[in-house]
């Protein structure tokens, strides 16, 4: 048993020893250990370094709002910095390791930065390494990265899983200490009782009281769990703590809940305050009632001989409990003149001085605290040895939750605590967390004596009340702007023990009275939450959920390699053996041009449109006209945004008098119904038009090449007519093929080659791209995928996604003739503004390196040979590029200003970022075939 | 004639893919309500309900679990049976898993047996149905298998199986 561990008391299992080490040095503790208690019990009272002075710093408190004793706990990939030891459960062979020190906890050089105090007061950062400014980025900047900040991050992927889910509950209660289980207790209908601590029992549990846990059996009890924000519509935010506890466990690590409840009582408890005086921040300086935990919950005397020093008679119990535990009481500090009946009885019977009307001028120490000096009412000074000064400035109710959607909370005078203002709906509050039961007899006391020494008020940003007092004096006197200027409530404890203190001093130094000043808005997570939580099991390949064709597991039979495009796998090309990337493109598109191939073109978006006023429906949406079209055919459809800028395009085919069949791009498809769907329930809800998505309901094959009707004739019933003249070019039919099964034919080509789209229900998708491979093996069929799609529509001068990227206009795509002027749509009136029909705009043109060899990229950008490379010269952009098999050399797809007046012209394609720059001839953006003939075959 | 093909799913305690069935989109013309409900011989229902194999899917509009007769002129059909994908989701367990991809209340009172819900399961649009003992979730063919690979995990903890 280590010094400071008591023989008996306590929650802890003294039959279970538990291994573990601090930077780097063995010790033992108990089951039900934190890691701070089993520090404590080993007399290791220096764990951390403060954050801009790197003075040593000891364990404040007993719970989650705990701002000095940060560890880095684990190693490896599973290293947590920023850990604090008081809630941290002991499991063995935990490894922690102390934060912000080099090179050792005990010797850090950076403690230097205490000498230069006065350089790093509050607002140092806008004052200094002003000069000069070249400095910043190469010198400053990367110091001050380095040295700023307390933990590291591991810098490797986090190996654990976590999990998310969603409960529902008519009452959430918010806290397990006594008020929160009566409160569960009297509930009914679904309830659910939410505590941070592995236990039940808050705040009584380190007050050595039984706690009774019966009439739960109704309640759903999640322990380890923080309830860290609270949002609209009754909406909780939750994080349940699986495994931090164990050295390791399968399965998620932690869990974020979203809870939905009808109502919601907080019964949070409060947080105690410290005192403010000198050199308050040395090790053994703690919180009353932190120090009343360790022994009661688990069975540590934080020191041998302490001094109190409070202004409230909720501390005064700390004294019979010290008593019991066996530490030697050299004095109560009470800052109230007469002190108080209770204080004086307890005192007297634990046989114990108190010093009334007195308060600590300052704490004496190196690295750990070794005295008080108190300041007796008249000034006079008097000294006492001691290990452990436990302070009480009375408690702050716990009521950050009830703030999470603005509600302000209120200063309480008698009680000289804020209270929760406005509540969030559905919520109550009980106990502490209300401001009920704390603080009596409190005398406030914000400031203790007059000593040089430095007096903390947030401990974790090393703000004390000269830098108050300086922010005062530099204007930021509003609790916002106090926060900002002096960092005081920021980091991992969000000023939890800082704040009140803060608001009070500012308060008094601007002669405002507290009520007037308000807190800083408390905004959520209550405490940190782990990236990994939120994220949940969207990580990885999981991030977003993959869309597959109906011919994808034939596709990766055969080699495939696949492209994301949105959410779909697409195949982008089929290497054969000793292809590359390039390799196989070329062969793809040279099969297609020359003999035929195929590609699934399912993930193109397809919308079934029926209804009286189908016709009209697509007259509003579309650029050009629809009521026209025949029963049987295809048109290209332009869509804009209401702006006039180009949105989508796509075929439709009409498949009867009142049913359509609209395609977009495969990347707005879900753009498109949504905004469908806004045309038809806001704009035209008169339309008697009903549409939807069968992009999964048809598998569609593109087959493409001069032999492509050869090869369809073979698998279409005898009985159905595809010939050219049965079915012309941009023509639809309904058919059947393989022996029965109902298909669409529709005659589209995006190569430029003879070609047709067959569809058929998507199950039979895949059986019918292995029969057409079967049948079209006479006539040398291939598959092609993206990437020689891609290609085949540069050679034919094609619009797609780089040149529809929503800022191009139908002028500029040179389809300015598509825009109906008979009839009203979507974009019409904006579309006719004058600049955005200006020549002078980039328009769609052709380019050809002049040395018929070197590759232009898409993203360079146009300028005159002549012109100076800046952006005044710049003259348009390539949007697409490629090689082209068919022509034998590289081409591109650029917009251009003044475009169509310019073929012939020679222009400089220059690309800075990768190093390119060439010449290039204009030309028109049809390379291959502009009369269309072989469209027509 | 072509054969169907359905990917392989891992075999799972708690998880199947349904057969594939006829299933159609029915979205009614204005004023036709009530010759639909008439061709159709059964009151649609109007909030998020099913009857009769009619799903509810919107204002106006529902998915049909079996073929319906001619409706020209009432309403717009549109075959999904393909389109749509269901997964069953059985056993003791079935809500606690499905409360970790679903951000609906599935208790009793809140998801009676003829209860319907268009949401998300994490990242990917279903359909919720109850099946007698069994849930059932359909989303869009192109996404069944990640949406049972998403599934298969939600199950993890009842059903002790890997990770697919």
């Amino acid at each position: 048993m280590s010094a400071h561990r008591l023989q008996s008391g306590g929650l802890i299992d003294r039959a279970r020893p538990l291994n573990f080490t601090f930077d780097g040095k063995a010790y033992l503790g108990f089951a039900g250990d934190t890691l701070a208690s089993a520090l404590l019990a080993n007399n290791v009272t220096l764990v951390g370094r403060s954050f801009k002075y790197h003075r040593p710093r000891g364990i404040l408190s007993a719970g989650s709002e705990e701002p000095n004793a940060l560890v880095e706990l684990r190693g490896g990939a599973w290293t947590e910095p920023n850990t604090r030891a008081t809630v941290a459960e002991l499991f063995d062979g935990l490894q922690a390791t102390s934060q912000n020190r080099f090179p050792s906890l005990r010797y850090d050089v950076l403690s230097i930065n205490s000498a230069l105090a006065p350089l790093f007061a509050a607002g140092f950062y806008y004052k200094t390494f002003m000069w000069p400014a070249s400095f910043w980025e190469k010198l400053y900047e990367p110091v001050i990265r380095r040295a700023a900040g307390l933990g590291r991050h591991a810098k490797l992927p986090d190996p654990d899983g976590y999990e998310k889910s969603t409960m529902f509950c008519d009452v959430l209660v918010i806290g397990g200490g006594e008020a929160g289980i009566a409160a569960a207790r009297a509930a009914r209908g679904r309830v659910v009782l939410c505590d941070e601590a592995p236990v039940l029992g808050g705040q009584a549990l380190s007050d050595g009281k039984a706690v009774d846990l019966a009439g739960l059996e109704h309640v759903t009890v999640l322990n380890r769990t923080t309830v860290f924000g609270v949002y609209d519509g009754g909406t909780y935010g939750a994080v349940e703590r699986l495994t931090d506890h164990l050295p390791s466990a399968p399965g998620p690590r932690q869990r974020l809940i979203r809870i939905v409840a009808k109502n919601s009582v907080l019964a949070s408890g409060a947080i105690e305050r410290p005192l403010v005086f000198g050199d308050n921040d040395l090790p053994g300086v703690m919180l009353a009632g932190a120090v009343r935990a360790y022994i009661n919950r688990y069975g540590v005397a934080p020191g041998k001989r302490a001094v109190i020093f409070l202004n409230n008679d909720d501390a005064a119990c700390t004294i019979a409990t010290m008593a019991a535990a066996g530490i030697a009481i050299a004095g109560v500090i009470d800052a109230r003149p007469q002190s108080s009946p209770l204080v004086q009885s307890l005192a007297a019977a634990a046989g114990v001085a108190v010093f009334a009307g007195a308060v600590i001028n300052r704490a004496r120490g190196g690295r750990a605290v070794t005295g008080a000096e108190i300041m007796q009412p008249g000034g006079a000074l008097v000294s006492l040895p001691c290990d452990l000064i436990a302070m009480s400035g009375g408690w702050s109710p716990a009521l950050h939750l009830t703030s999470h959607l603005d509600g302000k909370p209120h200063w309480d005078d008698a009680i000289a605590a804020f209270v929760p203002g406005r509540l969030p709906p559905g919520m109550s509050v009980v106990g502490a967390a209300s401001g009920a039961g704390i603080n009596a007899g409190i005398m406030p006391l914000w400031h203790a004596g007059n000593a040089k020494a430095k007096a903390f008020v947030d401990f974790q940003n090393d703000v004390t009340t000269t830098d108050i007092t300086l922010a005062k004096q530099e204007g930021f006197v509003a609790v916002e702007h106090l926060k900002r200027y002096t960092t005081l409530g920021m980091a991992t404890d969000q000023g939890k023990t800082a704040n009140v203190n803060a608001i009070a001093l500012m308060a008094a130094a601007t002669g405002k009275p507290i009520a007037q000043a308000g807190t800083t808005r408390f905004r959520p997570p209550y405490t940190p939450v782990s990236i990994g939580t939120l994220a949940g099991p969207h990580r990885g390949a999981a991030f977003k959920p993959a869309r597959l064709t109906p011919s994808h597991e034939w596709a990766q039979a055969q080699g495939a390699v696949f492209i994301e495009t949105g959410l779909w796998l697409r195949a982008q090309y089929f290497p054969r053996a000793g292809e590359d990337w390039r390799a196989a493109t070329i062969r793809e598109v040279n099969t297609v041009r020359n003999a035929v191939g195929l590609c699934d073109v399912t993930t193109l978006g397809k919308i079934d449109i029926q209804g009286p006023d189908a016709a009209k429906f697509l007259d509003c949406v579309y650029a050009n006209s629809w009521s026209n079209l025949p029963v049987g055919r295809a048109r290209y459809g332009l869509m804009l945004r209401e702006d006039g800028f180009v949105m989508d395009d796509g075929t439709c085919a009409r498949l009867g008098e009142t049913q359509f069949l609209m395609t977009t791009t495969t990347a707005n498809a879900a753009k498109v119904m949504q905004h469908l769907e806004f045309c038809h329930q806001v704009i035209w809800p008169g339309l008697d038009v009903r549409f939807g998505s069968v992009t999964d309901q048809w598998a569609q094959i593109a087959v493409a090449g001069p032999h492509a009707r050869r090869v369809l004739e073979k698998i279409v019933d005898s009985d159905c007519d595809i010939s050219n003249e049965a079915l012309p070019y941009m023509g639809a039919m309904a058919l059947t093929i393989c022996g029965g099964l109902a298909a669409r034919l529709f005659r589209l080509s995006f190569s430029g080659e003879l070609a047709y789209e067959l569809a058929v229900p998507a199950r039979f998708g895949h059986a019918l791209v292995r029969q057409l491979m079967k049948t079209g093996a006479d006539f040398n069929i291939a598959p092609y995928g993206t990437e020689a799609l891609g290609v085949m529509r540069i050679e034919k001068g094609h619009p797609a996604g780089p040149e529809l990227n929503g800022q191009t206009t139908a002028h500029d795509l040179g389809m300015g003739r598509l825009l109906s002027g008979k009839k009203d749509f979507i974009g019409r009136a904006l579309a006719a503004r004058p600049a955005l029909t200006d020549p002078a705009r980039p328009t769609l043109v052709g380019l050809k390196p002049v040395d018929g060899a070197t590759m232009l990229r898409a993203g360079s950008h146009l300028l005159r040979p002549d012109a100076a490379t800046v952006a005044a010269n710049d003259e348009g952009w390539v949007s697409s590029a490629a090689f082209s098999p068919t022509l034998g050399h590289p081409i591109a797809l650029a917009m251009l200003a003044r475009g169509p007046a310019r073929h012939g012209e020679t222009i400089r394609v220059y690309d800075p970022v990768r190093n390119g720059d060439t010449l290039a001839q204009v030309v028109p953006p049809v390379f291959y075939d502009p009369s269309g003939s072989r469209l027509h075959a | 004639m072509l054969e169907a093909f359905e990917p392989a799913l891992p075999a799972h305690p708690m998880l199947h893919r349904l057969p594939a069935r006829p299933m159609f989109s029915i979205a009614v013309f204005h004023g036709r309500e009530a010759a639909l409900n008439e061709a159709l011989g059964v009151t649609l229902p109007v909030t998020p309900r099913q009857a009769g194999g009619f799903l509810w899917a919107g204002p106006g509009a529902w998915l049909a679990l079996h073929p319906p007769p001619d409706l020209s002129g009432i309403a717009a059909v549109t075959a999904q049976g393909d389109g749509l994908c269901g997964i069953a989701v059985t056993g003791a367990d079935a809500r606690a898993a499905l409360a970790k991809l679903l951000p609906i209340d599935l208790h009793e009172d809140a998801f009676p047996p003829d209860a319907v819900a268009i949401t998300l399961a994490g990242h990917i649009g279903v359909r919720v149905w109850r099946d007698g003992d069994a849930f059932v979730l359909a989303c869009f063919r192109s996404f069944a298998g990640a949406l049972y690979e998403a599934l298969v995990l939600a199950c993890q903890e009842f059903s002790g199986m890997p990770r697919s």
